[in-house]
């Protein structure tokens, strides 16, 4: 596939000296196609057998990340039409929003859980990346593969670019030397990847946080999420399985 | 540079640094920390010697490549790190045209100056080296296929291991595997990605002796694979293919208990339940064997999650906007009586298999035969009191011993095969063979105001019956191209026939009339009904915000109905045929019924509008007479449902339905029967459609922040043309007929709200729920119209507690006011019911614990019955063993030895009283134990 730098045929024709300034973009919106097996993450009751047959493999949706000047919203596109799913899986995620000031070193986040949106702000997780020398092309970049460990033990394999000015990525992932294209985190059965970077019509305007009277910090979240998810799978009475489910919940909650 | 001239240096450039933080801005205070280091340099290309703008420099550990800081290159290719721990790093500068720049460096001073870096423009690399192996390797298509036993590894290995033992495979030391001389990139397991995209996860996760197959191949791109154009990049890919018989293992569980003779009068209590379950890849075999006499009847519902067949029932299916739509189908509903094991005394015995399977996963098959046998004994202590003109009442009192022994064999099977991504059949059979005898021994009377007894009566029922009742049903599904274009067609077919023999003694005296009526009669009887009924159903969407539903449904329904009866002749057999007595009834129904519905959807409000009409066709003949019952009607059943989901979390929902309500063949022409001399039944053959109207409205919200929920419902129901009984009493002797006629003026009116949170502080949860209900129902007494109300408000309040491991506490209020009125009497009966349940469970050193459950039931008195209060108490002591796999406890039920159920019920002028004996105070010992195969051998 060609590189998805959508270019007005006009600026490429006049402008031939500025094409080499797009190698480094500082201005963009990309695309992300988001995949999780919602089937990997059920147990094994009738119930949710039952479920599994109605529902398809994976979970897909797109969000686009736009960035201009140091500022960036991540947020929630549209799904894949051809892969339904039940509204009470979709709802919460269509109105979670990321916004990130990387100068300030600030986030704004709106984190919905289970239909009550949660403003978040908060300084942007610092994550000690391991640059391995894998590299991959994603949506026509050449990506070099980076990992972390987050939550003390979920890993991320990161592929970014260093043609993308911003030390940014999906969700609330940041700080490598460029931008992150594709991630997978096999503990969450997550995937994200790149799949279009336009550099026209991005409305600058439009990258601001989400506003709210009330702001919490993402201490206080992930304590909500424990105490609350303590009472849904009782301590020692859980097994493995729910253990997992409830960590990819609060995993996910707080992403 | 050594370490003392580094202090120096250090030292030095420190005390310039204060001099200059004088002067300047304070925002250089980060740089003030000692011992921090700094580089600085410049990049340039090595041909034409011009700066790189943008060029990343990062500095990276040499240990394990942790990046630790970097920077970008200015316009003038210089570029400038600070605040850097002094030590070894790798210096990285990368470029998009340009080949990486990699040297080791140590930082030691505050602002290093490098020599300028000079990129070279990428040239390209040499393709990895082809690796040739010596073995002919299996080859499926473009798939290499590597057979995994044919490696030799160590017992514990990991697939690492074994990858490395394949030929034209290889793994380097840091986990990067090669096949055919190209780096892998994705590692799948059984076909499916995000085992970890990583290659590295897979192969070192999963245990060698777990892989049958390793493939290799090329896969194409994403991008190509989600648009479909080819775009000829590929990626080496290895799937590992599992072995089946890998993913395996069991569990089950024993319980058994056992206690002393309650009294002298029972048996010894026991209770035992086996439950096994074993799975091999998809293919699960579970067992249970359940027996006992202390009312346990049937899996418990997590039970039966585990090792029976789940709800086989209910089917889920999701339309094309992601809505989930439950279908319960049947149930047993094969007209066989309920019994609730919590009355009365149950010895049972229920045996099931469950076996199910899954090919492919597009084929499953479940097949599930289940035994039930029930030996149950019940005694029923039954007060009614209707209301007449006035002050007058009739009051009778019955007392029934009943005894049913029942035995019943079910198989079911059910067949599911996704065909392709568009179809997908489900067939499902069934077979239910019940074999029952019982008999029940009443006895009563009747009384009036006064209290003089009008009636007696003694009466002797005993049964021998089989039933059988087959069933099949079909359901096919498709998807067409155009999104959200659907159609089904299901059928469902049902067979029950049932033929046996009742043999009735009874004596019934009439005191106002010195009358008295002695039967001794015998009845043969056979009853079959078939049913068959279709239905197609097509979607259609009309826009995005529209859609259309079409259906059509025909059904079939014929049976007979064979009963003779014959009295006891002198010589004391039964042989002489009464004709007064005999049916013989065939039943032939015919119906078929179109329907249309309209959905709207969009944003945050979603509408369906319908309507169903049906024609039906009614036939009944009575053979013995000859006569013909034809029927012809039209039926109507208009619906609308509204969802407005506001908020996230908040939705209002607003249904409402009409349907006609048929009357049924026993209220048209029931069977002649003469079991019950003081209450009898006639038929109305020129009964008419009743219609009822449904309105619900319901709106719930959820704060998950807060914790906190809440619901409130409201029901009303009106019914027009409503069938209802027409009584006729003769007061004299208390002789009542019955008789259905239509009648307007029916409605019931129901709220249930409720609202649930935490106290955060005390960490109690708390639980309040209001509701009340309203009937109005018209009857006819003596000719002349009655109303009677029913005024039901009450609530209920529960608060919890709880700390794992060390305590559950709950407690329990469920209140209630009733208050019922007759039109036609002044007598009006009004009382309190207070339901209290307390639960406490509390552990010791985790391994023991002591529960105790006290229900306390009050029960205000009535005009006509007095005040009863009885108080429930179990308690059970338990000790674990080994985390749980075993357990020893000692239980009592009914401490208080107050056991008794009495429920009060009023409707249509009559209030009753029932109370049904039940087991009193026993105490057993028992012993469980839960397991399952130690290591699950399965791969995850």
């Amino acid at each position: 596939m060609t590189k998805a730098i959508i270019l007005s045929a006009g600026i490429s024709l006049l402008c031939a000296p500025q094409l080499k300034a797009q190698l480094f973009l500082d201005k963009a919106q990309i695309e992300y196609e988001v995949k999780s097996n919602i089937k990997k993450t059920m147990g094994n009751n009738s119930w949710e057998e039952m479920l599994k047959d109605n529902l398809p493999t994976f979970k897909t949706g797109y969000y686009t990340f736009t960035f201009s000047g140091g500022k960036s919203l991540y947020k929630f596109d549209h799904w894949d039409e051809k892969a339904k799913l039940p509204e009470w899986m979709r709802k919460d995620d269509e109105s979670n929003t990321w916004y990130l000031d990387h100068g300030a070193g600030k986030m704004y986040k709106q984190e919905n859980i289970f239909g009550s949106p949660f403003n978040i702000e908060d300084s942007i997780p610092a994550l000690e990346w391991r640059v391995t020398n894998e590299s991959r092309m994603i949506a026509g970049f050449n990506c070099r593969k980076a990992v972390t460990k987050i939550f003390d033990s979920v890993y991320v394999f990161a592929f970014y670019t260093d043609e993308i000015m911003i030390s940014g990525g999906p969700v609330s992932l940041n700080g490598l030397p460029g931008m992150i294209l594709g991630v997978t985190i096999p503990r969450l059965y997550t995937s994200w990847i790149a799949t279009k970077v336009s550099v026209n019509g991005i409305n600058v305007a439009d990258i601001k946080p989400s506003e709210s009277k009330k702001y919490y910090t993402n201490a206080f979240i992930r304590k909500t999420l424990d105490d609350r998810t303590k009472d849904w799978w009782q301590g020692e009475g859980a097994t493995a399985e729910q253990k997992q489910q409830k960590n990819r919940f609060i995993w996910g909650a707080l992403l | 540079m050594d370490f003392w001239e580094t202090k120096l240096s250090d030292k030095t450039n420190l005390m310039y640094r204060k001099l200059l933080l004088f002067f300047i801005a304070s925002f250089f205070a980060a740089d003030l920390f000692a011992q921090s280091g700094g580089i600085s340099g410049s990049v340039k290309d090595t041909s034409t010697h011009a700066s790189i703008e943008n060029a990343v420099v990062a500095l990276l550990t040499p240990k394990d490549s942790v990046l630790k800081a970097f920077t970008r290159v200015n316009a003038d290719g210089s570029f400038s790190l600070k605040n850097i721990p002094p030590g070894k790093y790798i210096l990285s500068v990368t470029h998009p045209v340009f080949a990486e720049f990699i040297d080791d460096i140590e930082i030691s001073s505050p602002d290093q100056k490098l020599s300028p870096i000079a990129l070279t423009p990428k040239s390209k690399l040499l393709e990895a080296v082809i690796l040739k192996s010596g073995n002919p390797i299996h080859l499926r298509g473009d798939t290499t296929v590597y057979t995994a036993d044919s490696f030799k590894v160590s017992a514990n290995a990991n697939v690492e291991e074994l990858l490395k033992k394949m030929p034209g495979i290889q793994v380097d030391k840091n986990g990067q595997i090669k096949a055919m001389g190209e780096t892998v990139q994705t590692v799948l397991v059984d076909g499916e990605e995000f085992f970890g995209d990583d290659p590295g996860m897979a192969v070192k996760n999963i245990r060698a002796d777990a892989v049958k197959e390793v493939q290799v191949f090329d896969k194409k791109s994403e991008q190509s694979e989600f648009t479909g154009i080819d775009d000829g990049k590929t990626k080496k890919t290895i799937n590992l293919k599992l072995k089946e018989d890998k993913k395996k293992g069991y569990f089950g569980k024993i319980d058994m208990a056992g206690g002393p003779k309650p009294v002298s009068s029972l048996d010894p209590r026991y209770n035992s339940n086996i439950l096994l379950s074993s799975f091999k890849g998809k293919r699960k075999i579970s067992g249970f064997l359940l027996n006992g006499n202390t009312g346990q009847d049937g899996l418990s519902w997590q039970d039966e999650q585990k090792y029976g067949g789940g709800n086989d029932n209910m089917t889920m299916s999701m339309d094309d906007d992601g809505a989930m739509m439950f279908m319960s189908r049947g149930g047993s509903a094969d007209d066989e009586p309920y019994v609730d094991a919590q009355n009365g005394f149950i010895t049972n015995v229920n045996a099931g298999v469950q076996y199910s399977n899954k090919w492919n996963d597009k084929t499953t098959v479940n097949l599930s035969p289940k035994y039930n046998s029930q030996v149950y004994n019940n005694s029923v202590q039954t007060y009614t009191q209707t209301l007449l003109p006035g002050d007058s009442v009739l009051n009778s009192y019955s007392d029934q011993q009943s005894h049913v022994n029942r035995h019943n064999i079910k198989i079911k099977g059910t067949y599911d095969v996704k065909i392709d991504s568009a179809n997908s059949l489900k067939l499902t059979a069934g077979t239910n063979f019940y074999h029952t005898t019982s008999n029940s021994n009443t006895t009563g009377n009747s009384t009036n105001t006064a209290g003089s007894v009008l009636n007696d009566y003694d009466r002797f029922f005993s049964t021998d019956k089989d039933k059988t009742a087959l069933s099949g049903n079909a359901i096919f599904k498709h998807k067409f191209k155009k999104q959200r274009r659907t159609f089904s067609l299901t059928a469902d077919w049902k067979t029950t026939s049932s033929d046996g023999i009742n043999f009735q003694r009874s004596e019934n005296n009439d005191f106002t009339n010195s009358f008295t009526q002695n039967i001794d009669q015998k009845t043969d009887f056979n009853t079959v009904s078939n049913t068959l009924q279709s239905q197609v159903i097509y979607t259609e969407p009309l826009n995005k915000k529209f859609s259309l539903e079409l259906g059509y449904r025909i059904g079939l329904n014929n049976g007979s109905n064979d009963q003779v009866s014959y009295s006891k002749s002198i010589s004391g057999k039964y042989e002489t045929a009464i004709d007064s007595l005999t049916n013989n009834f065939r039943q032939n129904i015919f119906e078929h019924s179109p329907s249309a519905k309209i959905n709207y959807n969009y944003k945050k409000l979603k509408l369906n509008v319908g309507a169903a009409v049906s024609f039906s066709d009614f036939q009944l003949k009575d053979l013995s007479n000859g006569n013909t019952y034809n029927r012809n009607y039209s039926n109507f059943s208009p619906s609308a449902n509204l969802t407005y989901s506001y908020k996230a979390n908040h939705n209002l929902r607003v249904v409402y339905s009409g349907t006609t309500v048929q009357p049924t063949i026993d209220q048209l022409q029931p069977l002649r029967k003469n079991d019950d001399y003081f209450n009898q039944y006639i038929g109305n053959p020129g009964l008419r459609n009743a219609f009822r109207h449904n309105f619900n409205i319901n709106h719930g919200t959820y704060n998950f922040l807060k914790d906190m929920w809440t619901f409130e419902s409201l029901n009303l129901s009106l019914t027009e043309n409503d069938i209802i009984n027409s009584r006729t009493i003769n007061y004299s002797n208390g002789k009542t007929i019955t008789q259905p006629v239509n009648t307007n003026g029916n409605m019931y009116l129901s709220f249930w709200t409720g609202t649930g949170f935490k106290l955060k502080k005390a960490k109690i949860r708390i639980g309040i729920f209001p509701h009340g209900s309203f009937s109005r129902t018209a009857g006819i007494l003596n000719g002349a119209k009655t109303f009677s109300k029913d005024l039901n408000l009450g609530g209920s309040a529960s608060v919890s507690k709880s700390k794992d491991k060390k305590y559950d506490l709950s407690l329990e209020s469920d209140f209630g006011y009733t208050s019922d009125k007759a039109s036609q009497s002044n007598t009006s009966i009004h009382y309190n019911a207070n339901t209290l349940r307390a639960d406490a469970t509390v552990y010791y050193q985790k391994v023991w614990s002591l529960n105790g459950h006290y229900e306390l039931y009050t029960r205000q008195k009535t005009a006509q019955s007095p005040a009863f209060n009885n108080g429930l108490l179990n308690a059970r002591l338990q000790r674990t063993f080994s985390k749980d796999e075993y357990t020893v406890y000692f239980t009592v039920h009914d401490l208080l030895n107050q056991n008794n159920s009495v429920e009060r019920n009023f409707f249509n002028s009559v209030y009753t009283e029932t109370r049904n004996e039940r087991l009193k105070r026993y105490f057993m010992v028992g012993f469980a134990w839960n397991f399952k195969n130690k290591a699950p051998v399965a791969a995850k």
